[in-house]
C-alpha cells in the first residue's frame, strides 16, 4: 500500500505553447487566475510565461500587487492592469517606485497616479527621463501651464506612451491650417478632446472634408464639438443621407428643426428617428437598405 | 444526370439540421432507407446501420431495423426521450449513407412515392421526420440565452444586406467578431470539474472530491468562442463597391454554397449610371476617360436602346440555356415561360431591363439577370451610354432580389446580431428545400406559389374576422 494516489497522474509536458497544462500544479499561476489576470493574454509574452510559471507567488509576485495596491489601484483592477502589462514582473520595484515619485514630485496626486495606471498601464514602462521628456514636449508644444498638463495627462494618458511625436505635431499644425484656430482655441480643443492628437492625420483631413464640404458646416461648429473629429463617421453619414433624403438637413442651431451633430455622430438609431427626426425606425431602416 | 445526382447529395447530407431542439420530449424518428441496387453495397451498408443501432446505450432509446417492402429498401425507426442521446447516433448514420431533407419544413408535402420519383436508385437517402417539431421549437426559444445552444443554433443560412465600400472579407470578419462576442457574453459553458484525491490519514480510504478544473477557466485557455469558431461565407459575392442582399452561409457544410450557387437564382439588379463620362472601368472610382454631352438624350430613348438591348439578349437565353433557337426543344421550353443557362460559365443572361428612373445625368435601371458579375453589369451600363451616345459609367450597383431571398428578410448592418441572426437562418430555412434548389420553377409555379399563399392569408383573414 505505499503507492501515493497523488502522484499517479501524468508528469506535466517540458514544453508548451500555454500555460493552461500547468495551472492545476502550479500555486503561483492559480494565484494569479483569482486576481483576475488572463493568462490567456499573457502567455503571448513567451518570456513572461515561462517567467511565471516558474515564479514563487510570495518573493516575485506579491510585492507588485501590494505595489499597485499601495499606490491606490482599484482591487478589482489590479488583474486588468497586470494583463496588460505583464512585463511588470521584470521591472525591480524600485523603478516602480521611482516613477511614481517622479510624478508626484510634479504635483500628480497619488489618486491621479492610480488612474494614469488603470487608464494606460505601460506608462510605468516608461523610464522617468521618457516621461519628462514628453511632459515637456507636450507642454511645449501646447504651451501649458502645469494645471493644464496635469488636466491633459489625467484625462488621455496614452499621450505620455504614445511613440510617433510628429504625428501628434501634425495634428496640431492641421488644427491651425484648417480650422484657422488661434492659439488659446487650439489649447481648448486638444485639452477637451485629447484623443485626436494621436488620430490618423489623413483621416482627421477627411473627416473636416467631410463635415465642411458635404455637411456645409462652419470651423465653429466643429470646434464646438471636437469630438466629431475623433469619432467614426460611419453612422453619421448614413444618417446625413437620410436627412438629406427627407429634406431635413438643418444644422444651425439659430432655426427651427435644428439637428445636432452629437446627435448625428453617437447615440442609437433610435432616439435620432424617434426623437429629433419624428419618423419611426422602420422608415430608417428601409432607407438604409437603398444606400 | 450524374451531376444532377451528385447536388442532390451533397444537398441530402447538408440541408439536415438536427440540432435544433433540446431534450425533454418523447420523440420519434422515421428512417427510410432507400438504397442502391447494387445488393453488396446495400448488404454492407446494412449491417453498419444495424450494428450501430443495436449498439444505443440508453434505456430511454428504443430502436428497430429491419427490411420493409422490397429488396431495396430498409425502415428503420428511433424513438427516445432525449433527441441528445440519439443524434450522435443519427449523425453516424449519416455518415455511412446519405441522409435527406428533414421534415420540419414541410411534412406533408412528401411522402414514399414522391421520394421513388426524386430519387434514381443509384443513390439512396434516409428520409428523417421530426415530430413534435412545434413543442421543441418553443423549447428552443427558452433555451435561447445559453451559449451552447446559441451555437447549435447558428448553422444554416442566412442572408444580410451588404453595405457599401466593404468587401466580402470585410463583411464575414464583422460578422464572425460579432458572433464571438455575442456568444461570450451570454451565460457559457462552466467550468469543468476534475477530481483530486485526499489521503491525509493512512489508515482510511482517500477521500474524493471535485474542484474546478482551472485549466478550463476562460482566463487561462482564452474566451469560450473565438472568431474563427465561425466558418462563415458567402454565395456569390458582390464587390467593394456595390451593396445588397447576400446569402451567407455559418456553420454550414461548404457544399451548400455550391449547390445554391448552381441552382442559379434569378437576380435583381437596381444599376444607377451617371451619362456624360466614362471611366476606364465603368465604374465611379476609376479615372475619367471621355467626356460627352447628354442633353439629348430622353426617358423614351432610354427605353427604346435597353428593349433592343434585350432582344439581343433573348436570343442569348437559348444559346446559354444549350438549345437551338428553331428547335421544337426550344419552343417547348419557351412555352414554359422562364429557363435558366445550364452552366455557370455560359455568361451572362439578362431577362429584362427597364429603366425606373431617369433624373439627368443619373438614371437607374432595374436589371434581372443571371450568370453576372459586378464587371459584367458596369459593363452593361457602359454599352448603353455608348448607345445613346452620351457615354455612362456605373455609380452604384445594389441587388434587391437574390432568388427567393427578397430586400425585406437581410439584415441591415445595425441588425447584426447573434439573436437576429439566428431569427433569420430559421426563417431562411424553407428556401432551400430540395424542391426549390434543385428544380428550377417556372414563373407560373412561383405566382401559383404566391397566389396560394394569397388565399391562405385571405381565408385566415375572413376566419378570424367571422369570430
Amino acid at each position: 500500500m505505499g503507492v501515493n494516489l497523488k502522484d499517479l497522474k501524468p508528469a506535466l509536458p517540458s514544453q508548451s505553447a500555454s500555460l493552461a497544462p500547468y495551472v492545476n500544479d502550479s500555486e503561483t499561476l492559480q494565484q494569479l487566475v483569482k486576481l483576475g489576470i488572463d493568462l490567456s493574454k499573457l502567455e503571448k509574452e513567451p518570456s513572461v510565461a515561462t517567467h511565471l510559471a516558474l515564479a514563487d507567488f510570495e518573493t516575485d509576485c506579491k510585492p507588485y500587487i501590494l505595489f499597485f495596491h499601495s499606490v491606490g489601484v482599484k482591487p478589482g483592477l489590479i488583474g486588468d492592469v497586470i494583463t496588460r502589462y505583464p512585463k511588470v514582473f521584470f521591472e525591480p520595484i524600485e523603478n516602480l517606485e521611482v516613477r511614481v515619485n517622479y510624478f508626484t514630485s510634479k504635483k500628480f496626486s497619488l489618486a491621479d497616479v492610480a488612474h494614469i495606471i488603470e487608464r494606460k498601464p505601460s506608462v510605468m514602462a516608461m523610464t522617468t527621463k521618457e516621461i519628462d521628456a514628453k511632459l515637456g514636449y507636450l507642454q511645449k508644444l501646447y504651451k501649458l501651464n502645469g494645471n493644464e498638463l496635469r488636466l491633459l495627462v489625467n484625462r488621455c494618458p496614452s499621450l505620455i506612451a504614445f511613440k510617433n511625436q510628429h504625428v501628434i505635431a501634425l495634428n496640431y499644425q492641421l488644427s491651425k491650417d484648417l480650422l484657422e484656430l488661434n492659439e488659446s482655441q487650439r489649447k481648448k480643443m486638444f485639452l477637451e478632446v485629447p484623443e485626436i492628437a494621436f488620430r490618423d492625420p489623413d483621416s482627421v483631413q477627411e473627416k473636416f472634408d467631410y463635415l465642411t464640404n458635404v455637411l456645409g458646416l462652419p470651423a465653429e461648429r466643429i470646434v464646438e464639438y471636437p469630438l466629431c473629429l475623433s469619432l467614426s463617421h460611419q453612422s453619421l453619414k448614413m444618417r446625413h443621407k437620410f436627412l438629406a433624403h427627407l429634406g431635413r438637413t438643418q444644422y444651425d442651431p439659430r432655426l427651427p428643426n435644428y439637428i445636432p451633430l452629437g446627435i448625428l455622430m453617437g447615440g442609437s438609431d433610435k432616439e435620432f428617428c424617434e426623437k429629433y427626426v419624428k419618423v419611426s425606425l422602420e422608415v430608417y431602416e428601409e432607407f438604409i437598405k437603398t444606400l | 444526370m450524374n451531376r444532377v445526382r451528385e447536388r442532390e447529395r451533397g444537398l441530402a447530407q447538408i440541408i439536415y439540421d438536427p440540432v435544433i431542439f433540446e431534450d425533454t420530449l418523447w420523440r420519434q424518428v422515421d428512417i427510410l432507407v432507400d438504397t442502391d441496387s447494387e445488393e453488396e453495397f446495400n448488404q454492407r451498408t446494412f449491417c453498419k446501420m444495424k450494428k450501430l443501432l443495436e449498439k444505443l446505450p440508453d434505456p430511454m432509446l428504443s430502436a428497430n431495423l429491419d427490411i420493409f417492402g422490397g429488396v431495396d429498401r430498409y425502415n428503420a425507426q428511433l424513438s427516445g426521450r432525449s433527441e441528445r442521446l440519439w443524434l450522435p447516433y443519427l449523425q453516424k448514420l449519416q455518415a455511412v449513407c446519405w441522409a435527406s431533407d428533414k421534415m420540419l419544413v414541410r411534412p406533408q408535402k412528401r411522402d414514399e412515392h414522391a421520394l421513388d420519383e426524386e430519387f434514381d436508385h443509384s443513390g439512396f437517402c434516409i428520409d428523417v421526420h421530426v415530430r413534435h417539431a412545434e413543442q421543441a421549437e418553443d423549447e428552443h426559444n427558452r433555451s435561447m440565452a445559453y451559449s451552447p445552444a446559441l451555437f447549435r443554433a447558428l448553422r444554416g443560412i442566412f442572408c444580410v444586406y451588404k453595405p457599401n465600400s466593404v468587401g466580402m472579407r470585410g463583411v464575414i470578419s464583422e460578422i464572425q467578431h460579432i458572433l464571438a462576442s455575442d456568444l461570450n457574453s451570454c451565460k457559457c459553458r462552466p467550468v469543468k470539474q476534475r477530481v483530486v484525491f485526499h489521503e491525509d490519514d493512512p489508515s482510511s480510504l482517500p477521500t474524493v472530491t471535485a474542484v474546478p478544473d482551472l485549466s478550463d477557466d476562460p482566463l487561462v485557455i482564452g474566451p469560450r468562442y473565438m472568431p474563427d469558431d465561425f466558418r462563415v461565407t458567402f454565395v456569390d459575392a458582390l464587390g467593394h463597391h456595390s451593396s445588397g442582399v447576400t446569402v451567407m452561409l455559418v456553420n454550414e457544410d461548404w457544399a451548400l454554397k455550391r449547390i445554391i450557387s448552381a441552382a442559379r437564382y434569378m437576380r435583381t439588379y437596381h444599376l444607377t449610371g451617371k451619362m456624360g463620362t466614362a471611366t476606364l472601368d465603368s465604374t465611379a472610382q476609376s479615372r475619367v476617360l471621355r467626356r460627352a454631352t447628354y442633353d439629348h438624350v430622353s426617358l423614351d430613348k432610354v427605353d427604346r436602346i435597353l428593349a433592343k438591348m434585350q432582344s439581343g439578349h433573348q436570343r442569348y437565353m437559348f444559346e446559354a440555356a444549350g438549345v437551338q433557337m428553331d428547335s421544337q426543344e426550344a419552343y417547348e421550353m419557351a412555352v414554359q415561360g422562364f429557363f435558366r443557362p445550364i452552366a455557370k460559365n455560359s455568361g451572362q443572361v439578362v431577362y429584362s431591363m427597364k429603366c425606373i428612373e431617369f433624373q439627368p445625368p443619373f438614371f437607374t435601371i432595374e436589371v434581372h439577370c443571371i450568370n453576372e458579375n459586378t464587371e459584367s453589369l458596369a459593363n452593361l451600363i457602359h454599352n448603353l451610354g455608348a448607345q445613346l451616345k452620351c457615354l455612362s459609367h456605373c455609380v452604384t450597383l445594389r441587388r434587391v432580389r437574390y432568388g427567393r431571398f427578397l430586400l425585406g428578410q437581410a439584415l441591415h448592418r445595425n441588425e447584426w446580431t447573434a439573436e437576429n441572426i439566428i431569427a433569420n437562418i430559421r426563417k431562411c430555412k424553407s428556401f432551400i428545400t430540395i424542391d426549390k434548389v434543385l428544380e428550377s420553377p417556372g414563373i407560373k409555379q412561383i405566382q401559383q406559389e404566391e397566389m396560394a399563399e394569397e388565399q391562405k392569408h385571405l381565408s385566415e383573414g375572413n376566419r378570424l374576422l367571422g369570430s
